[in-house]
């Protein structure tokens, strides 16, 4: 042994590991965060998609090897390579998932054997563009923040639905009516979260009209809201905010109290299965649908409470509208920061927006909660829905500026 | 990001079990070469103690391995494969850096002792001992994402079937069959023999390992600043790059039947210019003691040679 040198043995491990950590967090990305899955089959001769359109976002490709060759996996942009999945071997699948930002048609190919240029097929993306899912870092901070605002909010959910359905079980319908409104509001400040759960959501929340006209089970808050309301004879029809006349028809057939007790049990059930989804640690939503989330809140009260379609039976859709704004609102709150410092004059516009939102529904507080809907007269409505749309066009602009780094 | 899941076997088993062996071969003889060159170069030169800087590369490779496997297995994230070849680019083309100045550094070492080579070389080992950890832990780390990857899918379709899986096994056992039966070949021969030949299959293999970074550049998009990036020199038809030729060809020179025009530059490039200071060196530094190292530059121009700064031998070597 000769020692003319020393080597910095744990120096150079350490060196190493502080090298190689960073690099592989820099990889790091969400494992299925995809919408939509294709199905490619490759074989020695063909590359088969199913389907071959996709909406823009995260799109994820699972591929499977039904050939006698290593196969290959591409998705390119014009000539540049977005995504591949490589040593795919027979009887092996390997799953990619690549962000497809820009509508517009999409070159993909499956590679047997592994050389060439491969069997090329086109996929079709359509909608919005979307920017990059690469949020800043205070933006994924916000995230975090707002993550805990909708634990407790569900938390609160929770808690009101028990009391909730209580009432119902207890036949204090009275009671039960005047605790719609509030109970609904803790859900519907978290609305574009809460629709992320595809299978959740319409179970809580869905309504007459997506039950196909009574051939799919009506359940959740509007199911229970009917009993409560049944709909009275001058309330049928078939405009928006009407009640349509299979669904009165439907109501007095239907509406049993064993049926409604069933409902509001499977209310419960429900509003814990999204509680328990909520609290895993692991559970986290889309940045897009956080940044583009003040503006769904707003949207929402233009596509379905201005025409009173939302709350139909009980007209409490004033308590769904005030809940939307204050969730908007919240989201804005925890973006304001990052708004301020892209873009100062966008942040004092919309809090001037929102504070002629909040005046104007302040009018129409009734004790205390809200005046019931159908009391709204069309001017007001029309007022309203004119505020609802100058704030959607300015919140429009916030996912641009806060996820420009 | 790719995870691999068991597909309905529509292959049959034993296509299942010989695709997954290419796979396994490729990725072994790919990881195994350059150490098994690195451990011969070090025994043949009576440098056994530098031994252990080896095989700490090699296990803190293999550990950051499995640290990102088990992290993809069981965590909520995982690697973007597009990310992970670029990672893997530019690994190849450092550990292409440290093979040439390791190679010429010897060399050079040699022609200037080249009445006794062997000390030569072993002090040309012993003033680099951080090159010697760093070529041994990218060798087997460069792919180091990718091959994380590579496991999560296996791992994933295990349940699908055990015989991908034991491909993929059989394949590596094969790889490093291989590696083991060209280390104990090389280290039989003669020292003088053994250098010269080992160091111009390693240049073969540096060249191969240059132009895998390039490729994976390319692909990324680096490159396209450089004209003709990404089009393709030429294709030879019918060579089949998953057959076992293919695999250990691929394995060992990181050889392909479709190269880019780029790829093709880099390696031709390579080979021209280190091979020949390398053959010269090895082949005049014995006839002509005398030869100055200025004579041919080279990235280890600037660093002491063991020539300037002599260290006492004759410890290690009687
Ligand atoms: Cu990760």
């Amino acid at each position: 042994m000769r020692d003319t040198f020393r080597f910095p043995t744990t120096a150079a491990a350490l060196g190493a590991v502080a090298v190689v950590v960073p690099l592989a967090l820099t990889g790091c990305v969400a494992k299925d965060s995809a919408a939509t899955t294709l199905a490619v089959t490759s074989t020695d001769t063909e590359c088969n998609l199913d389907p071959t359109t996709a909406a823009t976002g995260s799109v994820g490709f699972k591929v499977t090897n039904n050939g006698s060759k290593v196969t290959e996996f591409y998705v390119f942009e014009g000539s540049r390579v977005l995504g591949e999945v490589e040593n795919i071997a027979p009887g092996v699948s390997g799953k990619l998932t690549v962000e497809l930002v820009k509508p517009g048609t999409y070159e993909v190919a499956c590679k047997p054997g592994m050389v060439g240029t491969g069997i090329r097929q086109t996929i079709t993306v359509t909608g919005e563009e979307k920017t990059k899912n690469e949020a800043p870092a205070d933006v994924e901070q916000a995230k975090k923040r707002y993550l805990a605002f909708v634990r407790q909010e569900v938390a609160n959910l929770e808690a009101a639905t028990v009391t909730f359905v209580d009432a119902i079980k207890r036949g204090d319908y009275d009671k039960a009516r005047e605790l719609f409104g509030p109970t609904r509001s803790y859900y519907e400040r978290i609305e574009p979260v809460a629709e992320s759960f595809s299978d959740l959501d319409p179970k809580i929340d869905m309504r007459w009209d997506d039950t196909a006209d009574g051939t799919e089970r009506f359940t959740g808050f509007h199911r229970i809201e009917r009993y409560l309301w049944p709909p009275k004879a001058d309330e049928i029809g078939d405009a928006d905010g009407k009640v349509s006349p299979a669904d009165a028809a439907n109501a007095k057939k239907a509406d049993t109290t064993e049926e409604i007790h069933k409902a509001a049990d499977e209310l419960l059930t429900n509003v814990r299965a999204l509680k328990t989804e909520v609290d895993k640690p692991d559970f986290t939503f889309d940045t897009q649908l956080f940044v583009q989330g003040p503006k769904a809140l707003i949207d929402e009260i233009a596509k379905t409470k201005v025409a009173g379609e939302e709350d139909r039976y009980s007209h409490t859709d004033l308590w769904d509208f005030a809940a939307n704004v204050e969730g908007s609102q919240r989201l804005i709150g925890e973006l304001q920061p990052i708004i301020k410092k892209r873009d100062p004059k966008l942040m004092e516009t919309i809090t001037k927006q929102f504070d002629e939102i909040n005046a104007a529904i302040d009018k129409l507080r009734e004790g205390t909660g809200y005046v019931s809907y159908d009391k709204v007269d069309e001017a007001t409505r029309k007022a309203l829905s004119a505020k609802i749309d100058a704030l959607s066009a300015t919140l429009s602009k916030v996912p641009a500026v806060v996820m420009s780094k | 990001m790719p995870t691999f899941a068991a597909a309905e076997p529509t292959a049959s088993l034993l296509t299942q079990l010989t695709g997954s062996s290419v796979i396994g071969l490729r990725e072994g003889l790919e990881t195994g070469i350059v150490v098994m060159i690195l451990v011969a170069f070090l025994v043949k030169s009576d440098r056994r103690d530098a031994l252990r800087y080896v095989w700490l590369g090699v296990g803190l490779a293999l550990v950051i391995l499995v640290a990102v496997f088990l992290g993809i297995q069981f965590g909520t994230s995982t690697i973007d494969s597009k990310y992970a070849e670029l990672v893997a680019g530019v690994a190849s083309l450092v550990a292409v850096a440290i093979v040439t100045y390791m190679l010429l550094w010897m060399s050079k070492a040699a022609a200037h002792l080249s009445g006794d080579l062997k000390a030569g070389l072993s002090d040309a080992l012993a003033t680099g001992p951080f090159a010697v950890f760093l070529l041994a832990f990218l060798a087997v780390g460069r792919e180091g994402l990718e091959t994380a990857l590579l496991m999560a899918g296996y791992a994933e379709s295990v349940s699908g079937g055990i015989v991908p899986l034991l491909g993929l096994l059989v394949g590596i056992l094969v790889a490093v069959a291989i590696t083991v039966g060209l280390y104990f070949g090389a280290v039989r021969i003669n020292f003088t023999v053994f250098f010269t030949l080992t160091g111009t299959f390693l240049v073969f293999v540096a060249a191969g390992i240059l132009a895998y970074g390039v490729r994976a550049m390319e692909s990324y998009g680096w490159l396209d600043w450089l004209p003709g990036h990404g089009e393709l020199a030429f294709h030879l038809t019918g060579y089949q790059l998953d057959s076992w030729y293919g695999s250990i060809l691929a394995g060992i020179f990181n050889f392909r039947p479709d190269p880019t025009w780029l790829q093709v530059a880099a390696w031709l490039l390579y080979i021209a210019i280190v091979l020949p200071i390398f053959l010269r060196r090895q082949l005049g530094g014995r006839r002509a003691p005398a030869a100055r190292p200025s004579d041919s530059p080279t990235p280890s121009e600037s660093s002491p040679s063991p020539s300037q700064s002599p260290s006492p031998k004759g410890s290690t070597h009687a």
